[in-house]
């Protein structure tokens, strides 16, 4: 095989890497974008009450969800008043 | 909030991921490319044309990452503040991180496409600069992208970094093996100088 013909043989080769990177660039971002709305995090946070019971709130969060509460604090925290066994209100707040 | 507004954030973040592949395996390719390495089933030139082939891809996705970013109506992005760095109202910190990254990656890439006319040594220092663009990009997507924080894009980016910073490590060991050691110039010093002396002594003979 000729030099020439090698370097054409490599560029096309080359060529094919760089359709095929593409192409993989944008099926990715096309994935990630119908994805990322199912990629969730859960976190945990434990909040304990004056009588010292411990409760634990899981709270699943999309990413948008993070987005709203950090962009515009449009979402308040979730406040649930609840009520401890010595009849005083307690007020735990679940994390986002 | 309407869909197309959700739409547009998602395809930002699913560009910036891109992005950051891009990026990485760009910074990798450069590293290959200064050790005069080659990739498997390519020619020696082809490591380059990639390099430049991804690099302007990376561009591209880039575009589509702040133009989605400000078109977003969500989040009040000015198109100034995805160039300038830190006057965006939202975040301005981490947003201004990713214009300093946007505008080193520009600096880098039109001084590339310019490189005959600029000269090698001025080509050479502003491409220095991908080395502190590489780095701020992966601070403005930790910053600014709350899913980055945890959960398999945490991990992408772990690994986008452990294979840059094992590269970077691999090039400046080779760079310490071939640059010559005191020793080594000594004796070339000493040689060459033996070497004159024998040449004069002979020119006076």
């Amino acid at each position: 095989m000729t030099d020439s013909n090698r370097v054409v043989q490599g560029r096309t080769r080359v060529r094919s890497v760089a359709a095929s990177a593409t192409a993989a660039s944008i099926l990715a971002a096309a994935g990630l974008a119908f994805g990322l709305p199912g990629v969730t995090a859960t976190k945990a946070s434990t909040s304990t009450g004056s009588t010292g019971q411990k409760s634990t709130t899981h709270k699943t969060t999309t990413t948008r969800q993070r987005h709203t509460s950090k962009s515009k604090n449009l979402q308040s925290p979730t406040t649930t008043p609840t009520t401890g066994s010595n009849n005083s209100p307690q007020v735990s707040s679940g994390g986002s | 909030m309407d869909s197309s507004s959700t739409a547009l954030w998602y395809v930002s973040r699913a560009t910036g991921v891109v992005c950051l592949l891009l990026f990485t395996a760009v910074i990798l390719l450069g590293l290959l490319m200064s050790r005069q390495g080659k990739l498997p089933g390519l020619p020696k030139f082809g490591v380059v044309h990639l390099h430049r082939y991804l690099s302007l891809l990376a561009v591209s996705f880039i575009t589509v990452h702040a133009a989605t970013a400000v078109a977003d109506s969500f989040v009040n992005i000015s198109l100034a503040s995805a160039i300038v760095p830190f006057v965006s109202k939202y975040e301005p910190f981490w947003l201004g991180l990713g214009a300093v990254s946007l505008d080193l990656m520009i600096a880098v890439i039109a001084t590339s496409l310019i490189r005959s006319r600029i000269g090698r040594r001025t080509w050479r220092a502003v491409h220095w600069l991908a080395y502190a663009c590489w780095p701020i990009a992966i601070a403005h997507s930790i910053g600014s992208g709350p899913d980055v924080q945890h959960g398999p894009l945490l991990w992408l980016t772990v690994a986008c970094t452990a294979a840059v910073a094992i590269a970077i490590v691999a090039r400046t060991a080779a760079a310490l093996r071939a640059a010559p050691s005191d020793a080594q110039i000594r004796a070339l010093l000493a040689d060459s100088h033996t070497r004159n002396r024998t040449r004069i002594g002979a020119a006076h003979r």
